[in-house]
């Protein structure tokens, strides 16, 4: 995150305009760039490109603003928008998130306090609202989103390179450091050296243990025949049904 | 010197504060009171004494009805309205109007009791 953070103001309000500058300039951290009506007096004031942060507060309709976060994400990809004066209620905010924003604010709930907030978590590339019911809804989006996808493998934890988090999914799946290298068709201590990585990385000290990392709904039938056969049981269903132990 | 007495109920607590930080800053008028609740404007109004009301003004324009029984309390309370969906102010205050007619016919006389309002103010 930049030590200053450059911040544009665009609202169709003067009086907006002018409030939120007078205080914003106060603010430790936040360079106020300007204040504008219009995208169009945002890029014409040469200094758009500079901003980190753009802050909308509009009086339009929500569709608007929507269109507005939309036309400044596409003209200045880099930058990171904040829109504030949402109506009440979750549907403004999740369509001015689904057009690029990085916060959005109600009207009637929002604080400065909030204002300066959402400014700083952009800048720092978080999305973000003090409102846990838009963040709710935004949650409830997003898993609406995923059920109409392909299901797809669980997304390999950020530490692990993808060699890695394909290694623990098949110890996780209880293969051997042998079969590990024979299914991805590379040498033994290659296939060790990536159990110990893994292991050290997970910071976990035996690989029963990374069953609760990525994988861990893969459970072979052939596994637990295995540890049936192993442990002498022959049919007890019930018996297998702790997943962690495996 | 005296003081200019506002009591604040803009909706919006970004813009009331703001608004509110804005004011204490200008010399000659003072914030003396916030409300937001309608019903408890008319009461806020005489305990604060205050001379301007600056309100969230209805995005349908129309002045809201305890406006008017502000004004038949308060006959000097200016009420600057802000809607929260455009640019404008609206400024409301009761006027105490006089139209002179000459040579006054009964246009005129059934114009004025016919839109009172468009005539006198």
């Amino acid at each position: 995150m930049p030590s200053t953070i450059h911040v544009s103001i665009l609202s169709d309000s003067r009086i907006l305009r002018e409030a939120i500058s007078s205080r914003l300039i106060l603010e430790d951290g936040i360079e106020l760039l300007g204040a504008v009506g219009t995208v169009r007096d945002l890029l014409q004031s040469g200094r758009a490109d500079r901003a980190e942060v753009v802050l909308i507060h509009s009086t339009s309709a929500p569709a608007d603003t929507a269109q507005i976060t939309w036309e400044l994400k596409r003209l200045l990809p880099s930058v990171r928008v904040v829109v504030a004066g949402c109506r009440r209620g979750e549907a403004d905010a999740v369509r001015a998130i689904e057009a690029g924003a990085s916060a959005c604010l109600e009207n009637g709930a929002a604080t400065y306090r909030d204002l300066v907030d959402a400014v700083r978590a952009a800048a720092r590339g978080q999305v973000t609202s003090p409102s846990l019911e838009i963040l709710a809804e935004i949650g409830r989006r997003i898993k609406s989103l995923s059920e109409t996808r392909e299901p797809s493998p669980p997304q390999s934890t950020p530490e692990l390179s993808a060699r890695e988090a394909e290694v623990v999914r098949l110890i996780a799946v209880g293969l051997a450091n042998k079969q590990i290298a024979r299914r991805l068709g590379i040498k033994l201590s290659t296939a060790k050296n990536h159990v110990h990585n893994v292991l050290h990385k997970m910071n976990v000290k035996r690989r029963r243990d990374l069953v609760g990392s990525p994988g861990r709904h893969v459970e072979p039938e052939k596994r637990v025949k295995q540890v049936r056969k192993r442990k002498g049981i022959t049919h007890q269903p019930g018996m297998v049904t702790t997943r962690s132990t495996f | 010197m005296k003081h200019t007495k506002i009591l604040l109920a803009v909706e919006s607590p970004l813009l009331r504060e703001l608004l509110c930080e804005r004011i204490e800053n200008e010399g000659g008028v003072a914030v003396v009171e916030q409300s937001v609740d309608s019903i408890d404007l008319l009461v806020a109004v005489g305990q604060a004494q205050a001379d301007v009301i600056i309100q969230t003004w209805p995005e349908n324009g129309e002045m809201p009805s305890i406006c008017s029984h502000m004004f038949l309390e308060y006959p000097d309370l200016i009420v600057i309205g802000l809607p929260a969906d455009s640019d404008r102010a609206v400024v409301c205050r009761q006027t105490i109007a006089k139209t002179e007619f000459q040579g006054v016919g009964l246009q005129d006389l059934f114009s004025t009791i016919l839109h009172p309002v468009a005539e006198t103010v």
